[in-house]
């Protein structure tokens, strides 16, 4: 079988073997290296961290504590805009299962998207962007909601963790950079961002035979189309070397899993944000609102992060 | 009628005298008989069977004895059976002997006995028949036993005979209402059932027409009632046949069918001893209570009479409503509206209502896909299959509920196109439907994040009342979303977040299988 090497930071390498007696010995070295990764990421947990991340869900049980009527006032009406309830609408649910799909889907991604800054060195930048998350695009994305006037409230968190969602191929960028592939270039993380636009676009609009319904599919497509391109001209090239560095990724128990977690997260999570039908019984799901917070949260973030700003 | 073990004697005795005066005119009879109104009405025996019924007593008074006591009949004659409804026509005649017309009828106490002309009650002022100069009327007698105890003597009864001149004007209209003779075929008639009917002609002379009157026999309780049957051009000597009325389609029967759809009311079935082609036309004397035509709106002019083919098919017979000048002079009962159908051959027949059918095709909305607030316009064909005229509103529904609608009037078999158009406000996909029939899609556009979604559910109701011409102007009808403001959640689904940390959890345990797999 051919050896294949990669040239990750820590200088550890996998050497493939036919020998079949050499497995325990594998076996042994993949449990170390899972205990260490599990290592690192405690150590690399700050409480400090974990209280700021924790501020959201005890945002929102207190928020949902209140009384109904008050939570219904706090709902963002488009109609009766104030700067209250476009901050405040984006913590208000009204049921508990609407509560409950946001908090498990915030600590899914609040959970993965830190593990992955803290071990890439990029701790600064995640929380950065959560803060901003948490205060400032509430107001942003309630603000942008009112560019299409209609009779409607708008209420939930999911547009937050869309931006969560948003952030996520840059955290999979740097920790790739810093795990597996040090050459990677940060410029080129656009080239991820518009095939899962375009992915977004298939998921969410509406797919019939005639012209109109042939947006999401082409969308797709220059999604794509995008991404490739972008690719080709950030210098990356898809060759036997990237094809053992993938395989590399998926052989470091730990590291490999977390990456694979995040990505999965990143192409899974507009699934479920971005549903086929988005409309319940007398209410439709803002998708507009996850947009917004998909895309805002990428191209933010991704211009600090090209400029060096949180370079750490 | 005869020749029964339970038997009642019935016995009349004429004793009054009429109220007729003016001059003496010539009389055109022959042979004795009783007079009345200072001679001007004679009233005689008839010349047929019946008018053994009748005779003329010592005084020349006439005396209607339908008991054993009766010389003219048979010794074997018991009487009339107990239990039964029967009838006799043609039993003595009145004829009017002065030079103008005169209003005639009989006043009569007893309620078993019913004095008929022509096949209609006699019997009080309003029920008077109009007699021209030497005109004769037939009266015959209908004789209800039911309730009576067998066994039972009757007695004499009184009635009178009463006339008044009559009004020029309108004397002449009933210038064949006397035309019976009393010679004419001898008719029986009883009665089994309040909806049955067996009569027997016999004595018929070629050609002759025979009279049956039925005594408001049911077809749908005593709402609607066969009045009677009239056969004309008969070919036998002796016809006999038994009528059945019901509601429902006869047993055996089929429920009234036809392209026009009408509605069923009541039913006749007729069976019959005769061929066919031996009875030239049958009108069938059928009336219906106003009330109940005016409790249903419907118009007498659309009450219909269907005959059956053997081959099952129903078609439809002509009809004629009586004139209410007519029903005057034949003392026909007011309340009720009386109808004249005419058949050539006999089998079922059925009583029914013309009604409308509307029916909407081919309708198509334009544009199907609009922006907010604006109009769009939907075309329907309507046609009206029914066989009576109607006004009917169509409705333009969108997921269900009604948003604009139009009146259109139709004659049967016309047809029309009608526009509805209506203005939207919100969002959404709008199945919109007239009266049933699909019009397509309509797509109501919106920028914002529930532009696709299914806004039928967020339809508003609501409705006009214009009314305008079959392709009218209709003023468009707002389409609204609800009042309260739509509910735009920033959520997920957790069922399908669950198939995601599923999917989560899959992808690391398939990383660390692949991790051991040997190298």
């Amino acid at each position: 079988m051919r050896t294949l090497s990669t040239d990750g930071p820590d200088g550890e390498s996998d050497e493939g073997t036919d020998d079949e007696s050499n497995g325990g010995s594998e076996e042994n070295a993949t449990a170390a290296a899972s205990s260490g990764f599990q290592a690192e990421l405690a150590a690399s947990v700050r409480a400090v961290d974990v209280l700021l991340l924790l501020l959201a869900p005890g945002a929102l049980l207190a928020v949902f504590a209140l009384p109904e009527p008050v939570r219904r006032g706090l709902a963002f009406s488009y109609t009766d805009p104030t700067l209250a309830t476009a901050f405040a609408s984006h913590f208000v649910h009204l049921d508990a299962s609407h509560l409950a799909g946001n908090a498990v889907g915030y600590a899914v991604l609040a959970a993965v998207g830190y593990a992955l800054a803290v071990l890439s060195a990029h701790r600064r930048f995640f929380l950065t962007a959560l803060v901003t998350f948490l205060f400032a695009f509430p107001v942003a994305l309630s603000a942008l909601n009112l560019a299409v006037p209609r009779d409607a409230i708008s209420f939930g968190f999911s547009g937050i963790n869309m931006a969560l969602a948003g952030l996520l191929p840059l955290l999979l960028g740097v920790y790739a950079r810093e795990r597996f592939v040090p050459s990677a270039p940060i410029r080129a993380l656009p080239a991820a961002f518009f095939p899962l636009v375009g992915w977004i676009a298939l998921l969410a609009l509406p797919r019939s035979t005639d012209g109109v319904g042939l947006a999401g599919i082409a969308t797709a497509i220059a999604g794509v189309l995008l991404g490739v391109l972008y690719a080709s001209s950030a210098g990356i090239r898809l060759h036997r070397s990237t094809l053992g560095r993938i395989r590399d990724i998926a052989s470091r128990p730990g590291y490999g899993d977390l990456f694979v977690a995040g990505a999965v997260l990143a192409v899974g999570y507009p699934v479920v944000g971005f549903p086929a039908d988005p409309t319940g019984e007398g209410s439709v799901v803002n998708l507009y609102v996850h947009l917004l917070g998909f895309c805002l949260a990428f191209i933010g973030p991704f211009a600090l992060l090209a400029s060096g700003a949180f370079e750490e | 009628m005869i020749n029964a073990h339970r038997t009642l004697a019935y016995a009349l005795l004429l004793v009054a005298a009429g109220s007729l005066a003016f001059a003496t005119g010539a009389t055109v009879l022959d042979g004795p008989a009783d007079t009345f109104a200072e001679e001007r009405l004679a009233v005689q025996p008839a010349d047929g069977p019946n008018g053994n019924y009748a005779y003329l007593n010592d005084d020349d008074e006439i005396v209607v004895d339908v008991s054993a006591t009766n010389p003219n009949l048979s010794p074997d004659f018991e009487g009339v059976n107990a239990g039964a409804l029967a009838s006799a026509d043609g039993v003595f005649t009145i004829t009017y002997t002065a030079d103008e017309y005169a209003h005639v009828w009989i006043d009569h106490e007893g309620e078993s006995v019913t004095f008929l002309a022509n096949g209609e009650s006699i019997e009080g002022e309003t029920n008077n028949v109009t007699l021209a100069p030497n005109e004769s009327v037939g009266i015959g007698l209908s004789i209800d036993t039911r309730g009576e105890v067998a066994g039972t003597q009757l007695g004499a009864d009184e009635f009178s005979i009463n006339a008044t001149i009559a009004n020029p004007e309108t004397a002449d209209i009933e210038g064949d209402s006397g035309s019976s003779t009393g010679g004419g075929p001898t008719t029986m008639m009883s009665a089994p059932d309040a909806n049955r009917r067996e009569f027997v002609a016999s004595d018929i002379g070629y050609g002759d027409t025979v009279r049956f009157g039925s005594d408001g026999m049911e077809l749908d309780g005593g709402d609607v009632t066969l009045d009677g049957l009239d056969l004309e051009g008969v070919g036998n000597e002796r016809v006999e046949l038994h009528a059945a009325g019901s509601r429902d389609p006869p047993e055996n029967g089929s429920a009234l069918d036809a392209p026009t759809t009408p509605r069923s009311v009541a039913y006749l079935a007729l069976e019959y001893d005769f061929e066919p082609d031996a009875v030239d036309a049958m009108t069938v004397r059928f009336s219906m209570d106003r009330d109940r035509l005016n409790a249903t709106d419907t118009d007498p002019a659309d009450v219909t009479f269907y005959r059956q083919t053997d081959a099952g098919e129903w078609n439809e017979k002509p009809v004629a409503v009586v004139d209410d000048e007519t029903v005057r002079l034949q003392g026909l009962p007011t309340d009720r509206v009386h109808f004249r159908a005419t058949t050539e051959k006999f089998s079922t027949f059925a009583v029914a209502e013309r009604a409308p059918r509307f029916d909407v095709t081919d309708a198509v909305v334009e544009p199907t896909a609009i922006d907010p607030g604006d109009e769009a316009t939907v075309r329907a064909t309507v046609n009206n299959g029914g066989g009576a005229a109607s006004e009917e509103t169509v409705t333009l529904t969108a997921g269900g509920a009604p948003i604009a609608n139009e009146t259109v009037a139709l004659a049967p078999n016309e047809t029309a196109t009608i526009e509805l158009a209506t203005t939207v406000e919100a969002a959404g996909n709008y199945e919109l439907a007239v009266d049933g029939t699909s019009a397509g899609t309509l797509l109501v556009g919106d920028a914002g994040s529930d532009a696709g979604g299914d806004a039928n559910e967020a339809v508003e109701a609501g409705s006009s009342d214009d009314t305008g011409a079959a392709t009218g102007d209709t003023a468009p009808d707002d389409v609204s979303a609800d009042d309260d403001p739509t509910e735009e959640p920033g959520s997920i689904d957790l069922a399908e977040l669950g198939g995601l940390l599923a999917l989560l959890v899959l992808a690391v345990a398939a990383g660390a299988l692949v991790r051991r797999i040997p190298r």
